[in-house]
């Protein structure tokens, strides 16, 4: 075993690890990041082979038990209906998001006060309202101001386009008089920051071989390393070490040949997303924290939250798009805030999907009946495929304690450290919401001229949004975090991923999360001189 | 074509059998379209590799479809005509969803196949697509909408 030592240890090079990486890297600290997975390699990503299709179900599929890549660990998802979706690398889930690039509401941050449900957030829209403004401006965003469903926020680049699905579906939202507007996009629509713009691959999901998706492989880590970030990969952290003080003293790891290495910092930094960063917290035993670090609150691993997805596709008689264009298009927030009419309280974002592959699209409705097999197949076939459109309802969830993340009492990754074990309940609430999601949804296909509607609800293997599991609040007691991400427990260990989220909001979560990062890294370096206090 | 298949395939050649009299079922060749069947040598031997991540699924289908024809007509699947096969293909679709889904994979990612339905016979990068601007003109309505966001 070998040791060094560092100032700031930041374990995940995901999307807010890279940057809290590249925010604190100004301070000239040293700063080492360890990431289990490998720096990806854009030749490698399908979209660059004939089988691209095939491949985005194998070695990048967004479910870590279908890829089991050496790199990856297992998830027990048995007792969830929704299955967790990432990737582990340089980059985390930013390598096979789609880049649908919301920011949270105002009214996200204030639901007791304003739905008398779950809790408010100890920040606001107004304080991260800079961080995400330079977010957008590391990552490139694409996008139109104006959105009346949003207060004013600044764009950097031009839209993506709305092509033959975004005008079909549009015609269908304004006949009902329903909001739509062009989705922010972390897909870069010109030449940006060292990047090619979008040339439409169609597989942005699968990762873009062609580096228009900002993923922070190709994003921060690039600027945070000549910043002078070390970054080290295949370093998978078994756990965070504990010193004699009760403070954070570094964390043990394994390298890339499996043999054990420690480490030690002045100050941790987790970003293991909401599911990983609890994994690794009730990893870490100690006499101090025998139930696992920084877990007096006992909400280490609670109030796990997805976004239930519903899903919902019609076909049309006339050719779309397939899967020709960004995957990103353009949402609705129609039905974001509350309205208790509706049955639930809370709300969702409709984010209009564009196509599908052929195979995908071939092999979902032969299933489904849609697509006829034997004589007639060529015939039928040719009225669906590139004639398929549709859209995702991403649902708020609500926390709460019974679903969480706890550690499997058999599974292990491949240098044996105990996997995560979901346990998941959708809630009424959410049932509700993805009903009515779905029910909205046929009349906008249906106004704009499709048949045939399929849908479902909620997605199975649409567990992306991983949050709640180490939530922020200013009280010990009901949180893991306080209002700047350092955990109550122990001064010098803050967290900075999803898993501090205290409500899930109705969007996809990159866009806050990294704001918060970067929040959290300014009020630190504001702090530097009694960080600890 | 079994070079292509490799050793590894967990399929048995009785399997492998079935399973390509299904796929020329499923998808039979087009005189109209000038295409081949998902039997098709270079299809067929992408359906095999792509059925080796779920072969227990797919030989459990293979397995359900075997006793089906010997249930209904006393048979193998093999030894039936093509209407019996058909007959039992309808009877038990249903059951068959891993193997439709990774012969439909196969044959929608062969070049011929994409070319005749309007898509590039190359991977998607370098190339890209060409996608349409559309019409930006839609949007006045929303624009003319006053915000409803809920101030806090």
């Amino acid at each position: 075993m070998t040791e060094d030592h560092v100032d700031v240890l930041i374990i995940g090079a995901g999307a807010s690890g890279a940057a809290i990486a590249w925010s604190l890297a100004e301070t000239k600290m040293r700063i080492v990041c360890l990431e289990q997975g490998d720096w990806m390699n854009p030749h490698d990503y399908p979209s660059a082979h004939m089988d691209w299709e095939s491949r985005a179900s194998g070695p990048f599929s967004f479910d870590p038990n279908v890829r089991g890549r050496t790199t990856d660990y297992p998830v027990n998802n048995a007792n969830s209906p929704i299955s967790v979706a990432n990737f582990n690398g340089v980059g985390g889930g930013t390598i096979l998001y789609a880049g649908h690039f919301p920011r949270f509401h105002p009214s996200d941050f204030r639901v007791k006060t304003l739905d008398g449900v779950a809790e408010d957030w100890p920040v606001d829209y107004e304080t991260l309202t800079p961080y995400y403004d330079q977010n957008d401006r590391m990552m490139g965003v694409s996008g139109l101001e104006g959105d009346p469903a949003y207060p004013p926020k600044p764009s950097i680049m031009p839209p993506v386009p709305l092509s033959k699905s975004g005008t079909m579906l549009a015609k269908g939202f304004n006949k009902l008089g329903w909001h739509w507007w062009p989705s922010d996009s972390a897909v870069a629509t010109q030449q940006y920051d060292g990047r090619d713009q979008c040339i439409n691959l169609g597989a942005c999901i699968t990762g873009c071989a062609q580096g228009a998706k900002a993923s922070t492989d190709i994003t921060y880590w690039p600027h945070a390393i000549r910043a002078g970030v070390e970054l080290r990969t295949r370093c998978r952290v078994r756990e965070i070490t504990v010193r004699e003080d009760g403070m954070a003293g570094g964390a043990i790891y394994y390298d890339a040949e499996g043999t054990e290495q420690q480490i030690s910092a002045e100050v941790v930094v987790v970003a293991c997303n909401g599911i990983g960063t609890p994994r690794l917290l009730l990893n870490s035993k100690s006499n101090l924290f025998p139930d696992g670090l920084v877990n007096s609150s006992g909400l280490v691993g609670k109030n796990l939250m997805f976004h239930p997805y519903s899903f919902i596709y019609g076909t049309f008689d006339t050719e779309l798009d397939g899967p020709r264009g960004p995957s990103n298009c353009i949402w609705s927030q129609e039905f974001y805030e509350t309205d208790l009419s509706r049955g639930f309280t809370r709300g969702f974002t409709y984010e209009i999907v564009r196509g599908l592959g052929p195979a995908t699209n071939a092999a979902t409705q032969m299933v489904s009946g849609q697509i006829a097999w034997g004589k007639d197949h060529h015939t039928s076939a040719r009225r669906v495929l590139n004639q398929t459109t549709g859209m995702v309802g991403i649902c708020e969830d609500l926390p709460d304690e019974r679903n969480r993340v706890t550690l499997d009492p058999e599974l292990k990754d491949p240098d044996g450290i105990p996997a995560p074990k979901l346990d998941y309940t959708l809630s009424e609430n959410s049932r509700k919401m993805l009903e009515f999601s779905i029910a909205r949804a046929t009349e906008i296909l249906e106004a704009a001229g499709g048949h045939d509607i399929e849908s479902m609800g909620p997605m199975p293997a649409g567990g992306w949004h991983l949050m709640g599991t180490a939530r922020m609040g200013t009280d010990p007691a009901t949180s893991v975090v306080n209002e700047w991400g350092r955990c109550h427990d122990v001064k010098n260990l803050f967290i900075v991923d999803g898993s501090i989220f205290v409500t899930s909001a109705g969007v996809n979560p990159t866009r806050t999360i990294q704001a918060l990062a970067l929040y959290v890294a300014d009020s630190m370096k504001q702090r530097l001189a009694n960080l600890f206090d | 074509m079994s070079d292509l298949i490799g050793s590894s395939n967990p399929l048995s050649d009785e399997h492998k059998k079935v399973l390509r009299k299904i796929a020329g079922l499923l998808i039979p060749p087009s005189d109209e379209h000038n295409l081949p069947g998902a039997d098709d040598d270079n299809i067929f031997a992408n359906a095999l590799v792509l059925a080796q991540s779920n072969a227990t699924e797919i030989t459990r289908s293979l397995d359900a479809l075997e006793a089906r024809a010997n249930e209904r007509e006393g048979s193998s699947f093999i030894g039936l005509d093509l209407d019996a096969q058909t007959a039992v293909l309808e009877d038990i679709f249903g059951l068959l969803e891993p193997v439709v889904r990774r012969i439909t994979s196969a044959y929608y990612q062969d070049a011929r196949v994409l070319e005749s339905i309007n898509l590039k016979s190359t991977p998607p990068f370098p190339d890209g697509h060409e996608v349409e601007v559309g019409d930006w003109s839609l949007l006045d309505p929303v624009k003319a909408r006053a915000p409803f966001y809920r101030k806090v």
